[in-house]
């Protein structure tokens, strides 16, 4: 059973078209990344499939029960939606007493989930002392209360040093090992790629890509990046390079072969026997970040 | 009952609960003293009319006198309550914390009614503070400046308690729910707050004195009614006597209760959470 499935899913706020027939089908188990561009849509999908917005056209599933019934499936998830939210003054652990009185959670849990988000010390502290990451482990521990199947987090990372992604990272791989469900949205792609078993993509409303990360990855050949050290040297070594069978590009001076990381040695020694000296030879591999790029049509410069 | 306790754990903060309960039982002694001080003779012309006294000893004496304070205050409480009940579901969308709520409970009109139901519980439980402490201050001003309070122990002065308790709690409630219509409505606690307060205190009185009709069935004037008991109740200041009769002041209260709750209810059930 899907732990996740749309068909359709659309939301339109009054002529702007926020999530365009969004298809979606994550499977129980493990960790999903889900990524896209700024204004993509991704919050306001998050925010369909927990019944905060009515989508205007489509239908879907959480757990097997359609969102149009928020009450049948929501007690089995646990989310963290955009920037967290809490009563300023408040202490940690009164907030999470608030809402393990509503969703009628065990509070004796509440001890535990700030141990596990490294807030033991500080759940006496008033919320409006916090940092941001202090805020945000709050969060996480709030998505943890209900003991949820499914957890749906919106940027969870924000806000958290070095030591805080990693150990976040950990506990969301730890929770996909032990067959729930992480649906994870995040900007920090290596986090996603480092984390997640599977991916959606969603670019203007809609989805780009939606399947494993070894698919994604797969689909995005590495390549190689050699400048000969005299540029007069370029269009032999470009001839060199073809005559091998692999297409290029020239980029800044340089030139991009596709063509496996393996293969770097022996354009090196290729070069060499051509009299050609290589003032910069690198393979990059595969990676979320390049995948990304290529298929919203952005660059890393912002500029499309 | 869980959205019940939940608000509960907010509302039983020490910072709302004196802010809250502070300010209504504050007030309700501090008029008390000045009603009593008037009474023993010292000269406060708390109305503007130029005359000495606004209460008497004999006023105070009799077996609503205990009453007279808190009663004359009733428009007060309900500003109080109508700013209890916008800061907090205005609260709630400002801070963001509805969507939390609505994840965690997702039947919406369930929080509503655990929130409501708490904050009503809120009220009359500093209502009936305020009362108390009403009345254990007269008892011991009365001794001080020579009010005689027998008549307040009475059956007719017990009942005359428990009458008013009732009537200025569910007066308070009209404001009150009125303000977390402005709140759902508005949704920024600034706005509703200042539309509530300035409705109650100054627009219905204005707008009354050019349609006779708003001064005695508009909302301020319907609480104000049925916190006196109707046309015929006693109060200390001119004008406190209302111009409908308690029935019809109980009728337009749950009207306009009734009304308030609907929108309320409405509007957050349907409305998209994208706070």
């Amino acid at each position: 059973m899907a732990s996740i499935r749309t068909a359709g899913l659309t939301k339109y706020f009054g002529d702007l078209r926020a999530v365009n027939e969004i298809d979606l089908d994550l499977p129980e188990g493990g960790v999903a990344g889900f990524v896209g561009p700024n204004g993509a849509g991704k919050s306001t999908t998050i925010r369909m499939l927990l019944g905060l917005i009515q989508p205007t056209s489509g239908d879907g599933e959480v757990l097997g029960h359609p969102i149009a019934d928020p009450p049948g499936y929501l007690h089995r998830v646990g989310a963290l939606i955009e920037a967290p939210a809490f009563y300023p003054t408040l202490t940690g652990q009164e907030n999470l007493r608030v809402f393990a009185a509503l969703g009628g959670h065990d509070r004796g849990r509440i001890a535990e989930l700030l141990e596990v988000v490294g807030l033991r010390e500080r759940g006496d502290d008033r919320y409006k002392n916090y940092s941001l990451g202090m805020k945000q482990r709050l969060g996480i521990a709030l998505a943890l209360l209900p003991d949820p199947d499914l957890l749906i987090l919106d940027e969870p990372t924000n806000g958290l040093d070095p030591q805080g992604i990693v150990e976040i990272r950990s506990l969301l791989m730890q929770l996909g090992a032990r067959g729930k469900t992480v649906f994870v949205s995040s900007h920090l792609l290596a986090e996603i790629q480092a984390a997640c078993d599977s991916i959606v993509m969603i670019d203007h409303g809609g989805v780009v890509f939606s399947g494993s990360m070894a698919d994604l990855l797969a689909r995005n050949s590495p390549t190689i990046r050699a400048a000969a050290d005299n540029a007069t040297d370029t269009a032999r070594l470009i001839e060199l390079v073809a005559a091998a069978g692999y297409p290029s590009t020239r980029v800044n001076g340089a030139i991009e072969i596709a063509a496996p990381a393996r293969w770097t040695a022996d354009l090196n020694r290729m070069a060499w026997q051509a009299g050609i000296t290589l003032g910069e030879l690198q393979a990059t591999s595969a990676d979320l970040e390049r995948a990304f790029f290529a298929m919203t049509g952005d660059t890393k410069d912002g500029t499309n | 009952m869980r959205a019940f306790s939940s608000e509960w754990v907010k509302l039983s903060r020490p910072a709302t609960l004196f802010g809250f309960g502070g300010t209504m039982i504050g007030f309700a002694l501090l008029f008390t003293i000045m009603a009593f001080e008037s009474a023993g003779g010292r000269n406060i012309d708390l109305d503007g009319s130029g005359s000495e006294s606004f209460v008497t000893a004999a006023m105070l004496s009799l077996p609503e006198g205990s009453i007279l304070v808190v009663t004359d205050m009733a428009v007060f409480l309900g500003i109080v309550a109508l700013a209890l009940f916008a800061s907090n579901l205005a609260g709630e969308f400002s801070k963001g914390t509805i969507r939390m709520l609505f994840v965690t409970e997702p039947n919406r009109l369930k929080v509503l009614a655990g929130k409501i139901l708490a904050l009503t519980t809120f009220v009359a439980a500093g209502i009936a503070a305020t009362l108390g402490f009403s009345i254990g201050g007269g008892a011991l001003m009365a001794n001080r400046v020579g009010v005689e309070t027998a008549a307040w122990w009475t059956a007719d002065g017990l009942a005359a308690i428990g009458a008013a308790y009732i009537n200025i709690t569910a007066a308070a409630l009209v404001p009150a729910l009125i303000g977390a219509t402005i709140a759902v409505l508005t949704r920024s606690t600034t706005i509703a707050i200042s539309v509530g307060l300035g409705w109650f205190i100054l627009a219905e009185a204005l707008i009354g004195a050019f349609w006779d009709g708003l001064s005695r069935w508009g909302p301020a004037a319907v609480s104000s009614a049925l916190a006196a008991g109707g046309a015929g109740g006693i109060g200390m200041i001119d004008g406190a006597t209302p111009g409908i009769s308690y029935a019809t002041a109980i009728l337009l209260a749950v009207g306009y209760s009734l009304l308030a709750l609907t929108i309320t209810s409405t509007v957050l059930a349907r409305r998209d959470v994208t706070s």
